[in-house]
């Protein structure tokens, strides 16, 4: 039950990154007459648009409705409308607490993955089509192990005891004479994140890199730019929409994770997340969770708006 | 602007790329404000020789000399070259004021002189109006004038140019062609170009280096080298040349006979005579074709079946067949009076050329 509510969060974010697919298709329904083409298009596409809007669309547009609607005492949730949730949300600074720690959270693993990103990027698109396979696979691995079972990884290296592996590890080597406390902080949820969002800005990074004419850098050289300024004024400002993708995606992945949090944030590093799964899970307060929810999904997607505005005006200059 | 000319040296330049050799042993004097072609076919080595001159690549064996200093180890961004891509490579995120600016702002150069000596690299090449568009907005010449402004305003020691004019149509390249050859001249500056394009290596190099299979063909003036080919690939890469194979028959007193079949002998002008067979080209433009009106007596001259006449506005090309199967080929200027010499096709005429056109060549 509660796996099956993270993944909706997740296709709730995901869908806003996707967005202009479904300007397309309001596109093509503009039109009057339609060409056999246009009408060919738009059946190819019902299947989709009728099982989004089925499992996605009513049942996410209920749950906003639900943040709006009153709870009766035996659990029906009904008119009248009302606000009080919100109020209560950003009333209550544990929840504005959550929610600038999620945000966080997410921007920095964000920042920290496309740091990280950017030279596995560059070394992928220099290398021979072998080696690009190969990085390719290694850096999509940690996809194809579930979750749960990367997290419990994490779990194990991460732990504050004398056993965990890192703080065994640092003990050791007398590098800390007390072990330190990284699980149930934020740097072990963003550790977690980093690992399994990391493909996500890899890929976007890569594939944006490898569209930059090799010429404009040789040009560069050329003119006397050793390599790090050829990066800094060629190749960084030519794949910034990459790092736009790459960024929102690893960003809206993060903000609205609840397993990584679950497990190696405990209640040191909550996310919003955990906070739904409370609400809607443990106290059965169906309108707050869906409160939260909303607030999660408006942030996430303003947040991605701005961004992509920024980097987009930024690509213009 | 004002650059000292750089003599180059290349010295047994050589490229493997795993097994395969892109540059062979390639060595060339360069004069300081030369401007050389590096002409040949696809493939041959040209841009791999070009990007080890700017040490774009690594050498796999030679050197490189630079007014007389090694310079193949120094890095790139150490050198003072300009160069031209193909593809024109502007910095499509930047304007034309800041993609020629890009050179200086490298070189530590103040804003305000670097400023000045944009606007006089933009007025070179006369887009001073300009500075504020994108490369998208510009035309694929005035792109290609940029670069040359942003290749020129670092005041390079040497411009390196690979294709450069390729991707303009055939007008535009032309007027390219000479636009590029005054500034060249102007400037001083030493040049080395690569082209696939014989006629572009004709009109603007003061030497051709022809390339085949990362090897130097043959390297002099572009008349040197299309009226005195060495080899027979140079003589049918450069122009069209009618290749005649015989056997070397004694000699005629200054030249050397050569006899092709019993239809057809050639005196070549040769001091040496090599022994065995022998292959000789000959330009269609030196051979002159009309009426058989007597039988040939001498060499250098063969009754051939016309196939074919080819109007060609200032000139005629004539399409003929010898006795032995082999085709001929003839350029004929028209006299410009407005008469057509009319030669029916499928009729015998006689082709025959001076003693002087027939040119000895390698044959490997
Ligand atoms: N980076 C490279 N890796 C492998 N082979 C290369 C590379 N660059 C060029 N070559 C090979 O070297 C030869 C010469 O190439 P090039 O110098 O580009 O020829 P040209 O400019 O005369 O067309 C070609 O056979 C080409 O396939
Ligand atoms: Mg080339």
């Amino acid at each position: 039950m509660q796996s099956v509510r993270s993944t909706t969060e997740t296709m709730t974010v995901t869908a806003t990154v996707f967005s202009p697919a479904s300007s397309a298709v309001r596109a093509t329904q503009g039109p009057p007459l339609l060409s056999r083409g246009q009408l060919a298009g738009i059946l190819l596409l019902l299947p989709a648009a009728g099982f989004l809007l089925a499992f996605f669309l009513v049942p996410a547009l209920t749950l906003f409705a639900y943040s709006v609607l009153t709870q009766r005492a035996d659990g029906v949730v009904t008119l009248p409308l009302t606000v009080s949730h919100f109020q209560h949300f950003f009333g209550t600074s544990l929840y504005t607490h959550v929610l600038f720690s999620t945000l966080r959270m997410a921007a920095v693993t964000a920042a920290i993955a496309a740091l990280l990103g950017y030279p596995v990027a560059l070394v992928m698109v220099r290398s021979n089509a072998m080696v690009m396979r190969i990085m390719t696979i290694v850096v999509i691995a940690p996809l194809i192990v579930s979750v749960v079972v990367r997290t419990y990884g994490w779990e194990l290296l991460l732990a504050n005891t004398r056993t965990g592996v890192v703080n065994w590890v640092l003990l050791s080597l007398g590098i800390i004479h007390q072990p330190i406390r990284i699980l149930y902080t934020e740097t072990a949820v963003i550790i977690g994140s980093l690992h399994v969002f990391f493909p996500m800005m890899v890929l976007p990074l890569a594939s944006a890199l490898s569209k930059i004419n090799p010429q404009l850098e040789d040009a560069a050289r050329t003119l006397g730019a050793p390599s790090w300024r050829v990066f800094w004024r060629v190749s960084l400002p030519l794949s910034l929409p990459g790092l736009a993708v790459g960024f929102t995606l690893v960003f809206s992945l993060t903000a609205s994770s609840y397993v990584t949090p679950a497990i190696l944030g405990g209640t040191g590093a909550q996310m919003l997340g955990n906070l739904i799964e409370q609400q809607i899970a443990a106290v059965y307060d169906w309108p707050f969770g869906a409160t939260v929810a909303l607030v999660l999904v408006a942030t996430v997607i303003g947040i991605n708006l701005a961004s992509t505005w920024f980097f987009e005006r930024r690509n213009r200059l | 602007m004002h650059t000292q000319p750089a003599a180059v040296r290349l010295a047994d330049l050589t490229k493997h790329y795993g097994k395969a050799v892109a540059v062979d042993r390639l060595s060339l004097n360069i004069e300081p404000g030369e401007l050389v072609a590096l002409l040949g076919p696809s493939g041959c080595g040209k841009t791999t020789s070009l990007r080890m001159i700017a040490v774009l690549v690594q050498p796999s064996g030679g050197e490189i000399f630079v007014n007389g200093a090694s310079i193949t180890r120094v890095p790139v961004h150490k050198r003072n070259i300009g160069m031209l891509f193909q593809s024109y490579a502007l910095f499509p995120h930047l304007t034309v004021a800041e993609n020629v600016i890009f050179g200086l702002e490298m070189r530590g150069i103040k804003r305000r002189a670097a400023g000045l000596r944009v606007q006089e690299a933009l007025d070179l090449v006369q887009l001073g109006g300009h500075q504020h568009k994108l490369p998208s907005q510009l035309s694929g010449g005035q792109q290609q004038r940029v670069a040359l402004a942003r290749a020129l305003v670092i005041e390079p020691a040497m411009l390196l140019l690979d294709e450069p004019l390729g991707a303009l149509d055939k007008s535009l390249r032309e007027s390219m062609q000479v636009e590029l050859r005054l500034l060249q001249r102007r400037l001083g500056i030493t040049t080395v170009m690569v082209t696939h394009d014989q006629d572009e290596a004709l009109t603007l190099a003061d030497r051709i280096v022809v390339m085949r299979d990362g090897r130097l063909e043959q390297v002099g003036s572009p008349a040197e080298v299309y009226q005195y080919p060495a080899t027979r690939f140079v003589a049918g890469f450069l122009g069209v040349s009618n290749f005649f194979q015989g056997t070397v028959d004694g000699r005629t007193g200054e030249a050397v006979l050569v006899r092709c079949s019993n239809d057809l002998q050639l005196t070549v002008p040769a001091a040496s005579v090599p022994s065995g067979s022998a292959t000789i080209a000959l330009r269609p433009e030196a051979v002159r074709v009309g009426p058989v009106g007597r039988v040939p007596p001498g060499p250098n001259m063969v009754v051939a079946t016309l196939e074919q006449a080819v109007y060609r506005g200032f000139m005629v090309h004539y399409y003929l067949r010898l006795p032995g199967g082999e085709p001929l080929i003839a350029f004929q200027q028209n006299s410009g009076n407005g008469v057509v010499v009319g030669m029916d096709p499928g009729q015998p005429v006689l082709a025959e050329w001076d003693e002087g056109s027939n040119r000895l060549v390698r044959d490997e």
